[in-house]
């Protein structure tokens, strides 16, 4: 049987021990990671600056539509998301009923759906889009 | 403009800071000073906030208006509290008692919490620096919201009543961070980072101050380094979300209440700023109001099995509380969107998700999961750490801890509650929640354990806390603490 005093020294041990454990692993990894303290490019900047005259182009407007681009639905879903938080306040609905509509991936204009006119080109596959026909929830297949 | 930022930033959290240290004497040297700092700095920015939405409501955006006029309030009611105070005798009698020798053992440990501490900010500042921006729910809700905010101008209330991704939330993060943005002139993404640091920072601080005080400094040092030692809380810090500013007012209100069942005397000025700390949780997130509901219930409950409801205490309470609930009610009732889990849920439905089986056991599984993925091996040292020690003879902070942990179960089963009745898909909410609501309780879960287990200098001395600050302003038991020991401390 310990005494109380081992049993102290134990019991602090371990709670040292197993909470200065992560505190290592940081370090550790830090240490290995080369120049992780300069400043360097991240996703959401580039996808940011890659909308900023999109961004300038709809500044007033109230609502935007958004064409699903092809590509795994997490990628969908954080291009959706990345494109309301980069044009807020308007606001960017995921469908494309609205009259103005973003494209987002599409290769060239060939493949802009029917019943949308290209607006404005933005390059690297960024479109905003009119929408001229009726209102269309599915149109996001045209595209892929 | 920036300097107009950090000014405006500081503002609050000084003025907060003389409400709080000079009437309850919690100033440098009295043994609750960094308590006292600690709370001022949480319970500004979340008064900032406040301020920065009520300036919205009253003046579009104006924010500097408003924010002149809280302060003034703020400055004139602090003025009083200093008057006040001097003339009920100088603090330093207080400052004096307390004894700053340190054993080596917490040196040591004081040791382990800095170098802890320097790799907690060396983790956070490489998180920062590799997303800017946060992570996803940072950029998808809280830093989205407060750009609605400081975008929309005067059309801002249409913007926060749109159906988003969790806009039933309340403003607390979105607007501090639009409000800085509003002082810089600029959405620069070191207001969010800035404010992430804050209440990281402020959530140790915080635990340490608050078991320092109740369980003397060894427990204090050992709190803030498991928190410090939880790879949660490491990563988590840096991601800009609003879950460590809603475990920064949980600890808060639980750790007050603490102090205030600690104190030999009635402190209605703790009841309050529990009160304000628990109004601030609900103006956070969703899971604040239900942090909320389960403490009122509570303290309640068990004021009223003890026959001992005082309604004064009560009264303080609601007090603190008010500011923050009148906000959230607005919010709720005039501009939120539903919330997606209680909206249109026909009753059928319900019913079935209630009454289906595999429900419980895939949310008794993540959960089970969670906890030893989230505690790891420092889950498996705390309970070491309790056996070894045991319970504490201190009646007082075992009854604290008991009614903090009551709190804390209620919440606990309030979210297992809210994951049965999800209709999204179960697991997939799980798997992207789970660890965060853990996380929001962990810090609350670890002041319940260093409560209520023995500290080693009260096995060390048979005496309850010999290390403890402020030894006057919470006194010794007759019934626990030893007539020897009780010398033997004063002669230290």
């Amino acid at each position: 049987m310990l005494s109380q005093s081992r049993r102290t020294a134990v019991a602090l041990t371990a709670v040292v021990a197993a909470a200065l454990w992560p505190a290592l692993g940081v370090l550790v990894q830090l240490t290995t990671t080369s120049g992780w303290y300069l400043p360097h490019d991240d996703a959401v900047s580039a996808f940011e600056r890659r909308y900023a005259g999109l961004r300038e182009a709809l500044r007033g407007v109230a609502v935007v539509g958004h064409l699903t681009t092809p590509g795994s639905t997490d990628a969908q879903t954080a291009s959706l998301y990345l494109a309301r938080y980069t044009l807020a306040p308007t606001r960017v609905t995921d469908d494309a009923a609205p009259a103005l509509v973003i494209a987002d991936g599409v290769p060239d204009r060939a493949h802009v759906p029917p019943r949308f006119a290209v607006r404005r080109d933005f390059g690297s596959g960024l479109l905003l889009l009119e929408n001229l026909g009726e209102r269309r929830s599915d149109v996001s297949r045209d595209t892929e | 403009m920036t300097y107009l930022a950090i000014l405006s930033s500081a503002a609050f959290p000084a003025v907060l800071w003389v409400l709080i240290a000079v009437p309850m004497r919690w100033g440098p040297g009295s043994g609750y000073g960094l308590l006292g700092g600690a709370l001022a700095l949480g319970l500004g920015l979340g008064a900032s906030s406040l301020g920065y939405f009520l300036s919205l409501i009253a003046h579009g955006a104006s924010v500097g208006w408003f924010d002149g006029s809280l302060l003034l309030v703020g400055l004139v009611a602090a003025r009083a509290a200093v008057v006040r105070a001097r003339a009920a005798g100088s603090a330093g009698a207080r400052a004096r008692a307390f004894a700053p020798s340190i054993p080596v053992r917490d040196r040591v440990l004081l040791l382990a919490v800095a170098a802890a501490a320097l790799s907690g900010a060396a983790a956070f500042a490489a998180n920062t620096i590799a997303n800017p921006h946060g992570e996803w729910d940072a950029w998808a809700i809280w830093n989205l919201r407060a750009r609605e905010l400081v975008r929309a101008g005067a059309g801002w209330r249409t913007s926060v009543s749109e159906q988003t991704v969790h806009g039933d939330y309340p403003l607390l993060l979105p607007g501090a961070v639009a409000r800085l943005w509003v002082y810089a002139g600029t959405e620069s993404t070191l207001a969010p980072a800035l404010l992430a640091a804050a209440y990281a920072a402020a959530l140790v601080v915080l635990m340490y101050a608050v078991l320092t005080a109740l369980r003397g400094r060894t427990q204090g040092l050992l709190g803030a380094l498991c928190l410090l030692g939880t790879p949660a809380f490491l990563t988590t810090a840096a991601w800009q979300y609003a879950d460590i500013p809603l475990a920064y007012y949980l600890l808060a209100a639980l750790g007050l209440l603490a102090v205030a069942d600690h104190e030999a005397e009635p402190r209605p000025l703790i009841l309050a700023w529990a009160g304000a700390a628990a109004g601030l949780a609900a103006w956070t997130k969703n899971e604040g109001i239900l942090f909320v509901l389960c403490l009122t219930m509570t303290r309640g409950a068990s004021a009223l099995m003890r026959g001992r409801l005082g309604w004064a205490s009560v009264g303080w309470f609601a007090a603190g509380l008010l500011p923050a609930a009148a906000a959230v009610a607005y919010f709720k009732l005039t501009l939120a969107p539903p919330t997606y889990e209680f909206a249109g849920q026909r009753g059928d439905a319900l019913v079935a998700r209630l009454t289906d089986p595999t429900r419980y056991a895939a949310i008794a599984r993540a959960a089970g999961g969670e906890l030893v993925h989230t505690g790891g091996p420092l889950l498996i040292a705390l309970v070491a750490y309790a056996v070894l020690l045991g319970r504490t003879r201190d009646l007082r902070a075992r009854r604290a801890a008991g009614s903090a942990a009551l709190v804390l179960c209620l919440v606990t089963l309030g979210y297992a509650g809210i994951y049965l009745i999800t209709p999204a898909d179960l697991v997939w909410q799980l798997s992207h929640s789970l660890d965060r609501l853990f996380l929001q309780l962990w810090p609350s879960a670890l002041l319940v354990l260093f409560l209520s287990t023995a500290s080693p200098a009260e096995l060390d001395t048979g005496a309850l806390s010999a290390d403890r600050g402020p030894r006057h302003h919470i006194p010794q038991r007759a019934s626990v603490a030893s007539a020897p020991a009780r010398r033997a401390r004063r002669s230290r």
